[in-house]
């Protein structure tokens, strides 16, 4: 009985000092990485002519869930007109500091995503002009061709690993790479007009 | 030392004879456990020509003994047989207290109808069915019972369910200590070794008070071994391989014996496979990698002994990558394509998406018999599991788990079982447990709010069951338990959600005020006393017939997914929210059960009724959460009242000299009463037959092949739903309540033994599963709308005993 009892003190004893051990466990993570952002929490699409600038905002600051995002357009598009397109993606912190963490997308992991537009406006087109390392489309720099007026949907989609190159729609990028499927971590539709 | 007092007993009754021979010995012989006198006892005076039987009082007299010291033998039958050494002079009287209860220290030989429990329904897994299912999971060999089936992630991660109830609702006992691997989640299968246990048996009834409260499914126990009191050394080490996923597994173990009550054993595996394939397609990266490891010591007698006991469970399992979806658009497209998306070569590599578990058990159990009471035993334990998640990320987050719980456990738990009385078995006891969740915050996951918060979690318990025998052939049991449970979690909640919950209007005192990046700080406690009860009869007839009927009133208090879940599950693209507002549930189950235990021909027929108050589901709600990333799948957790009711048969027939044949059939059918709808996810209709041939002549050569068939659940509740699609501009239909077609399997196994020496022999055993590669999705596998299951899978396995 003596040496149960023994048995059990020790038991018990290394059962704390396990989790001793897996407490740390936690810790080793810090101090590994600088923590930038993961969330997007705004999109900011900006079309330019000169002196005509359309910006098309989406702004969720708590992140998902909580409360809805919510969608700003400033104006709308003049018909005939070609704009340059750029595409911000931001996380903006409470106090208002913001990690622009489309610019580090773009220079660092361009090859893993790919902007795809896409809009059922008649005559509105989006070209990508800029590329990856691989010379193949990014998406972030666009230029942006409106025909006649019109009213209609335009939706801006982030795939993150698809398939590059790709025919260009957003089904053919999602087969994606050696690794797996493609994924859309971004998607969001604006309501554009042309006039 | 025995030998020199025997000869020196010899020496002095020898002695004794010239002395003056009228002394007198008498005795009584009584039971250990009743203290009751024994009747029969035979005691004899070593090396001397006298004997006699103890009378009905247990008394026993030897007259005319020289003065001197006697060595007295008692045997009796069902008792170990005792010597002892008395000194004699004059009127010497001496007590001799027998056991008997040898059979407990015996070897039990496993053979699938031993009960842990006479009045309870249960059905059991012998260790050679185990071993069939030697490299796959816990689910995949209780799937073999009727009335069993599993909730599946894919073909690795298989949940049990019993009567269509999974989860919380289940209670998993592994060496007699209660699971916790934070075994709330879906797509979290138990954390346990198949190869660490010697037998699995499944309480479908009552009868399961000494355990907890909440078995409102029932309860899974996974037994060790029992060793038979002999100096011996034995083991085997065994090799499984596969077709299917190119792997297998290699097991070993080793038990050594001896007679003075002391044992141990060592036990570990190595687990591997690559991507598994279906019919048609490989499973991109839904590898496993396994190891596994247990050792146990212990001493026993009949008096007193110990148990301690130690196993590690480390698992890494690859998630299906086609099932690994960005949003509900996904979700459509991976629904209307009846080939997965994503198909890559084949490969040993694990990527994210994976889950990595680590789950450390250990406990020390102690005993102590005292006369005329019964046994004290009492019991410590302690579980680690943690769980790391790893999603497909960008670059710089891909090493960084999105989810990363560390799930403490330990309990303190005394029962005695007071076996005095002839007719009345009595067990009570008590239980003290405390559990802890370390929930890894944005430091480590770089996501804001974990899936299940920190929380201390406190459990009191005290139960007593009785069992008595009314007469020869009817058996009566009866319990009651009391539990009390406190949670203190500590969680953030968006400020919209707490507000939109009207969590700031019904749970003020909850909130800390503190609100910092849109969340409010927030400390839920909440008290739960649950009250459960069971009865159970037992009345055997002629012809080895048995007929058993359960009630139980059983109380479960919400799990923390239940109360607290707050996130994102990729796999089905679906946000899991929990419900602060949740009441417990109460279950009261009646199940019968008709069994006829024979070789020739035998049978079970079971029905059983579950009525349940307060039932927790959880359900798409129709709704979808908008965020960046596109729309996700609302899934809510609602309160209905529902009932449950079904039937499991099985039938064994002997048909000749080598043929066997048996099958079994379950039915079920569950209703969410409040809303008149069927309820979410319950198993269809199954059946399975099976012919196997046995010659014992042939090398024990065995042969079977068995069918399985599952029909389409037509009974699902509706919760379909449109939605729009930014890719195609459109609305578009989400179906994701359609259950699968129905199929049938077949399957072929075989096994030869060849004898090497006296004491080794080899088992070599062949197995084809899913024969005619058929392809075939599962209602119950979450998978389902990505892939199909298994394809046919070939089977090599050695097993070498020593």
């Amino acid at each position: 009985m003596k040496s149960t009892l023994k048995l059990l003190a020790i038991l018990f004893i290394s059962s704390l000092a396990f989790v001793g051990c897996s407490s740390d466990d936690d810790d080793d993570h810090d101090g590994d990485h600088d923590h930038d952002h993961e969330e997007i929490n705004i999109l900011r699409y900006t079309l330019t002519n000169g002196n005509d600038v359309v910006t098309l905002t989406f702004t969720d600051l708590d992140g998902e869930g909580g409360a809805d995002g919510t969608f700003e357009v400033s104006g709308a598009l003049s018909a005939n007109t070609t704009y340059t397109g750029a595409l911000e993606l931001l996380h903006e912190e409470e106090d208002g500091e913001i990690d622009n963490i489309g610019a580090e997308i773009a220079a660092e992991q361009a090859d893993e995503h790919e902007v795809f537009y896409i809009t059922n406006i008649t005559g509105l087109n989006v070209t990508t002009t800029d590329v990856d390392e691989d010379s193949n489309p990014l998406g972030f720099n666009t230029t942006v061709t409106t025909g006649a007026a019109g009213t209609g949907l335009l939706t801006v989609t982030v795939v993150h690993e698809g398939k590059k190159p790709n025919d260009g729609t957003v089904d053919d990028a999602l087969i994606g790479t050696d690794e797996g499927p493609g994924s859309i971590d971004i998607t969001v539709t604006f309501s554009v007009q042309v006039q | 030392m025995k030998y020199i007092l025997l000869v020196l007993s010899v020496f002095c009754s020898y002695l004794g004879y010239s002395q003056n021979c009228n002394h007198r010995l008498r005795g009584s012989v009584i039971d250990f456990h009743a203290n009751t006198p024994l009747e029969d006892a035979t005691i004899k005076l070593k090396n001397t020509d006298k004997i006699t039987i103890s009378d009905k009082n247990g008394i026993f007299n030897f007259e005319d003994l020289c003065e001197g010291t006697y060595t007295i033998e008692v045997s009796h039958i069902g008792c170990k047989t005792i010597t002892k050494t008395v000194k004699v002079k004059g009127k010497t009287s001496v007590t001799i207290t027998l056991e008997h209860h040898l059979e407990e220290l015996d070897e039990v030989n496993v053979s699938g109808k031993s009960k842990t429990k006479v009045t309870s329904v249960e059905q059991s897994i012998s260790k050679e069915v185990i071993e069939v299912y030697t490299d796959k999971s816990l689910g995949d060999a209780l799937n073999t019972i009727s009335g069993v089936s599993s909730l599946n992630t894919g073909n690795s991660i298989v949940k049990p369910m019993i009567h269509g109830l999974h989860s919380s609702r289940l209670l998993i006992i592994n060496n007699n200590v209660r699971q916790f691997d934070q075994e709330w989640g879906d797509e979290h299968a138990p954390s346990i070794d198949i190869n660490s246990g010697g037998q699995i048996e499944v309480i479908k009834g009552a009868n399961t008070l000494i355990y907890g409260s909440d078995a409102i499914g029932g309860l899974i126990l996974i037994k060790p071994e029992n060793y038979a009191l002999r100096d011996s050394l034995f083991g085997s080490t065994s090799l499984s391989l596969n077709s299917n996923g190119l792997g297998g597994i290699i097991n070993s173990e080793l038990t050594k014996t001896y007679k003075s009550g002391f044992y141990s054993r060592l036990q570990a595996n190595y687990k591997r496979f690559g991507d598994f394939n279906a019919a048609d397609y490989d499973l991109t990266n839904s590898d496993i990698e396994s190891i596994n490891a247990s050792a146990r010591f212990g001493y026993k007698s009949f008096e007193k002994g110990f148990d301690a006991y130690y196993s590690y469970v480390n698992n890494t399992i690859g998630i299906l990558s086609t099932a690994h979806l960005g949003n509900v658009n996904n979700l459509v497209r991976a629904i209307n394509t009846s080939q997965p998306i994503f198909v890559g070569d084949f490969s040993y590599d694990i990527n994210n998406p994976k889950q990595l578990i680590t789950h450390h058990l250990g406990k020390v159990e102690a005993y102590k018999r005292f006369q005329g009471i019964g046994k004290l035993s009492l019991q410590y334990d302690f579980q680690i599991n943690r769980r790391r998640e790893f999603d497909r990320r960008r670059q710089n987050f891909r090493d960084d788990p999105a989810a990363d719980f560390r799930l403490f456990t330990t309990s303190l738990q005394p029962n005695l079982r007071i076996d005095a009385f002839d007719d009345l078995v009595v067990n009570t006891g008590l239980l003290v447990r405390y559990q802890q969740n370390d929930a890894a915050g944005f430091e480590v996951t770089n996501i804001s709010i974990p899936l299940i918060p920190d929380y201390d979690k406190y459990d009191a318990g005290i139960y007593f069951t009785g069992n008595y025998s009314l007469n020869l052939n009817t058996e009566i049991s009866a319990g009651f338990r009391y539990d009390f449970s406190r949670i203190e979690a500590e969680k953030e909640y968006k400020l919209a959600d707490w507000e939109e919950n009207n969590y700031d209007e019904l749970f003020p005192q909850f909130s800390s005020g503190m609100v910092e990046d849109f969340e409010i700080l927030t400390f839920p406690e909440f008290d739960f006393h649950n009250i459960s009860s069971s009865l159970g009869i037992t009345r055997y007839f002629e012809n080895d017939i048995q007929f058993i009927f359960n009630y139980g009133l059983a109380s479960r208090m919400p799990n923390v997914a239940e109360l607290f879940s707050d996130g994102l599950h990729h796999s089905a693209a679906r946000i899991e929210t929990g419900n602060l507002t949740l009441n417990k549930e109460v279950a009261n189950k009646f199940i019968l059960s008709l069994e006829r235990n024979n070789q020739n021909f035998g049978f079970t027929v079971s029905p059983y009724y579950k009525y349940i108050n307060d039932f927790i589901q959880l359900i798409p709600s129709g709704e979808v959460s908008e965020s960046i990333r596109g729309s996700f799948v609302k899934w809510n957790y609602d309160q209905v009242n529902a009932h449950i009711f079904g039937i499991d048969i099985d039938v064994n027939k002997k048909l000749s000299q080598h043929f066997d044949y048996s099958g079994s059939l379950s039915v079920l059918r569950g209703d969410n009463l409040t809303e008149d709808l069927p309820l979410i996810h319950m198993p269809s209709a199954n059946f399975s037959n099976s012919i196997s041939y046995k010659n014992e002549n042939l090398n024990q050569l065995s042969l079977s092949l068995t069918q399985y068939t599952e029909l389409r659940q037509n009974r699902f509740p509706d919760y379909n739903f449109t939605t729009f699609d930014p890719i195609l501009l459109e609305d578009v239909y989400v179906d994701i309540s359609t259950p699968t077609d129905a199929f049938t399997l077949f399957h072929f196994n075989s096994s030869v033994r060849f004898k090497i020496s006296d004491r080794s022999h080899l088992n070599v055993s062949f197995n084809v599963e899913n024969v005619f590669n058929t392809s075939y999705r599962n209602y119950l596998n979450r998978f389902r709308y990505f892939a199909d299951d298994l394809g046919r899978n070939v089977n090599l396995k050695l097993k070498f005993n020593y």
